[in-house]
């Protein structure tokens, strides 16, 4: 439950993110962050909203929503392979199926207003970086750069949050 | 400030354990569709 008396800011990553876009639109938080994820359906690759409308994974077994491994390690593109491993052991794939087919059925084109911090890694292969004057791209960061790039991205989310209350302060 | 921590797919709350941010993080399992009971809202159902 978030607590909207107070100031509050929310954190998506990847299809965290597009949740957060979500409750954005219907909450005031004084900071959106996006990390590894989409503000719009049109910030996501073309092919997932041509497989999204074909319906075709409506119909797939949720058992093919557990990738091989290595296939995993390779898409999200990290060092910390055995925390990856354990995440998706422990994924339910009910969940799993559900997730994919809301992230290839997102339908939100609406911009977020400001302040909305986006960080996304240049080597993402999951949902690449965007040309968009608010994202921050993290050099050679993948898909799991939250684990990854933790440091650099803690200081960056720390220096934006500094921002905003200085503004408010001064506000 | 409070910030609401919501996880993804393959990214699920242990991601945030790395973060070092100087604000409260409250991790929140709010991705996960509540299945068993649809009829209850959570923040993924903004989703559907």
């Amino acid at each position: 439950m978030i607590n909207t008396k107070e100031r509050f800011a929310i954190l998506g990553v990847s299809f965290g993110g597009l949740v957060a876009v979500e409750i954005r639109k219907k909450l005031k938080p004084a900071l959106t962050i996006l990390i590894s994820s989409a503000e719009t359906k049109n910030e996501l690759r073309s092919i997932y909203r041509l497989i999204g409308k074909s319906k075709i994974i409506k119909l797939l077994p949720r058992q093919l929503f557990d990738p091989p491994r290595k296939i995993a390690h390779w898409l999200f593109g990290t060092s910390h392979t055995k925390l990856l491993s354990q995440i998706l052991d422990d994924t339910d794939l009910q969940f799993a199926k559900w997730a994919v087919n809301a992230l290839l059925n997102w339908q939100n084109t609406t911009q977020l207003a400001h302040p909305t911090l986006k960080i996304s890694g240049t080597k993402d292969k999951l949902i690449p970086p965007q040309k968009d004057s608010k994202q921050i791209r993290i050099d050679q960061g993948a898909h799991f750069m939250i684990v990854d790039r933790a440091a650099e991205i803690s200081k960056i989310i720390n220096e934006e949050i500094r921002k905003i209350d200085q503004q408010s302060i001064l506000s | 400030m409070k910030i609401y921590a919501i996880s993804g797919l393959g990214a699920d709350k242990r991601v945030f354990q790395y973060l070092t941010l100087n604000d409260q993080l409250i991790l929140s399992n709010g991705s996960t569709p509540n299945l068993k009971n649809p009829s209850k809202p959570t923040p993924a159902a903004l989703l559907q």
